[in-house]
């Protein structure tokens, strides 16, 4: 397990700077899904299976979908995009800022990461979707409602937003 | 991988070598079957077919009644030279086949292609049939399905071709339209069944197949997985007629023949699914069970497979409507196949999920 979860943290730390330094969108786009497929087996590493299919489905499945999209409509060619993102000035800001970011993490975390994790026990429904769907319902129902009535007010807004400039272009 | 990914249980790999030869044998009878059979004779029938829609002969003089077209066709393909695009961003052009046919592939995994047996007493519980028994099974399939459109989509960026890119463009919009109706669909399914686990699915089908109470919800999934699939009436994303054939226009050879054989494969797995959510599974008829009529399933490795085959028999069915449709009915418009989705199917698979949560609250299960 511990092995397993190193070599993912790795293979996820290089897919994630991938995706921010390759100069093709649509290649960071196909970093980005690996990111998402790696970020669920590390779910699935700590038995939380339901979360690791809802990683997929949701944000593999249909974000970066959306994603992908948007880049092929764009469809932007390497001239529109500028010059090469790394630059020396752009990666020595990027080396120290790292740097500074992994200590500070570590000055962190490293208390929270000595002490050892609780033991599951085999038969245990942690991250089933029953034991999931209890908690949703019960001890977090109102940030589940509030969530969901914010998505609701992004999708009017949008649509508002989409109307109202389809509108000036017909009068136009 | 698909371990790795999903977490997957094996089904019962206790150091028993029959255990693993049992698991490593429902693996290879799967893919056999999807890849070698149902595929190739998919492909033969849907060119059968074809012609007696349009009142010709299809593929006729390979073999008795052409049935060995798609064994040539394949030799053909594989011998074939490949061609690519000179502009073609290499890598992805070549990675792009490969990402279709895996979740083609994947998405049998969870699929149980028969009830629980002891396959005549070789083991001492029933075991599923089913290669990887997840209790999310349902879930694991719709994310497949959910990331088969990235092959269509980087073959047609990668293509450096305008009419790949608009295939992947429609392709794209048009999954994540349709995968929302399918999902909506099915949450009537769980609610009817009370599980998203295929088994059980299926086991609460015994006295009374979904369709029937699951109707709308079959009307909102029917069109919504040929969506999926990219078949007509729903083919925008290859529509020959504008777009050449879209995303893999530039595709040849073995290349092509990857495409073509997971466009099959998720037509039997939708397939499949359909059977699953609305037609008992391999339940025998409403109220009456296998043991009914004297097949016991644990009586030996014959009985065993009884259900599956007529498991079978019902995907068949569905695959035929499949080609039935494609051959049948014209294509949609792009504006029509968006005002489809988003302003038909979708209010009505929400107004079904409300009245359904509604009956069973009032009525019990």
């Amino acid at each position: 397990m511990n092995v397993a979860f190193y070599v993912l943290a790795a293979l996820l730390l290089l897919s994630g700077a991938l995706v921010a330094f390759r100069p093709r969108p649509m290649e960071c786009a196909l970093w980005l899904i690996l990111h998402f497929f790696l970020t669920s087996a590390l779910y699935v590493l700590l038995g939380a299976h339901f979360a690791a299919v809802i990683q997929i489905l949701v944000y593999a499945g249909a974000i970066v979908v959306l994603f992908t999209f948007v880049i092929l409509l764009l469809n932007l060619n390497p001239q529109e995009l500028g010059g090469a993102s790394v630059t020396p000035w752009s990666s020595f800001v990027l080396f120290i800022g790292s740097i500074a970011t992994i200590l500070l993490c570590f000055h962190v975390a490293t208390p929270s990461l000595l002490k050892p994790l609780p033991e599951m026990a085999p038969d245990s429904i942690f991250g089933s979707v029953e034991s999931f769907s209890i908690q949703l319902l019960t001890n977090y129902v109102w940030s589940f409602e509030i969530a969901g009535i914010l998505l609701l007010l992004a999708v009017i807004v949008v649509g508002m937003l989409a109307y109202r400039k389809g509108r000036t272009e017909v009068s136009s | 991988m698909a371990q790795g990914l999903v977490g997957l249980e094996p089904v019962m790999i206790d150091e028993n070598l029959i255990g693993l030869l049992f698991l490593l044998g429902k693996i290879g009878l799967f893919f056999g079957l999807v890849f070698g059979v149902v595929a190739p004779v998919m492909i033969w029938v849907e060119r059968r077919v074809a012609g007696l829609v349009q009142d010709r002969y299809g593929p006729n003089r390979v073999g008795p009644f052409g049935l060995l077209q798609s064994l040539a066709d394949g030799i053909k393909l594989v011998l074939k030279e490949p061609l690519m695009p000179e502009k073609a961003n290499r890598p992805f052009y070549l990675l792009a086949p490969i990402l279709s046919v895996i979740p083609a592939a994947m998405s049998f995994a969870v699929i149980p292609f028969g009830p629980p047996t002891t396959l005549g007493g070789i083991f001492e519980t029933p075991q599923s049939l089913q290669i990887a028994e997840l209790n999310a099974g349902l879930l694991y399939v719709m994310a497949i399905t959910a990331v088969s459109v990235y092959g269509i989509a980087i073959a047609g960026w990668a293509s450096n071709n305008k009419y790949s890119v608009m295939g992947a463009l429609r392709a794209s919009a048009q999954m994540i339209s349709y995968e929302l109706a399918a999902g909506l669909a099915i949450v009537s399914v769980i609610l009817l069944s009370g599980s998203i686990d295929l088994v059980r699915i299926v086991e609460s089908q015994s006295q009374m197949w979904h369709i029937l109470p699951g109707i709308l919800a079959f009307v909102v999934f029917l069109p919504a997985i040929f969506a999926e699939t990219n078949r007509t009436p729903f083919d925008l994303p290859e529509a020959e007629a504008e777009l050449v054939v879209g995303y893999h226009t530039e595709y040849s050879g073995i290349k092509f023949g990857l495409f073509f054989l997971s466009e099959y494969a998720i037509m039997t797995t939708v397939s499949a699914m359909t059977v699953l959510f609305f037609f008992g599974g391999w339940e025998l008829l409403p109220g009456l069970s296998w043991a009914d009529i004297g097949v016991d399933v644990n009586s030996s490795i014959f009985m065993a497979f009884i259900p599956s085959i007529w498991f079978a028999m019902k995907i068949a069915v569905f695959l035929f409507l499949f080609v039935w449709v494609r051959w049948t009915v014209p294509r949609f418009r792009y504006d029509q196949l968006m005002h489809l989705g988003w302003k038909r199917l979708l209010p009505l698979a929400i107004f079904n999920i409300v009245i359904t949560a509604a009956a069973i609250a009032f009525w019990g299960a």
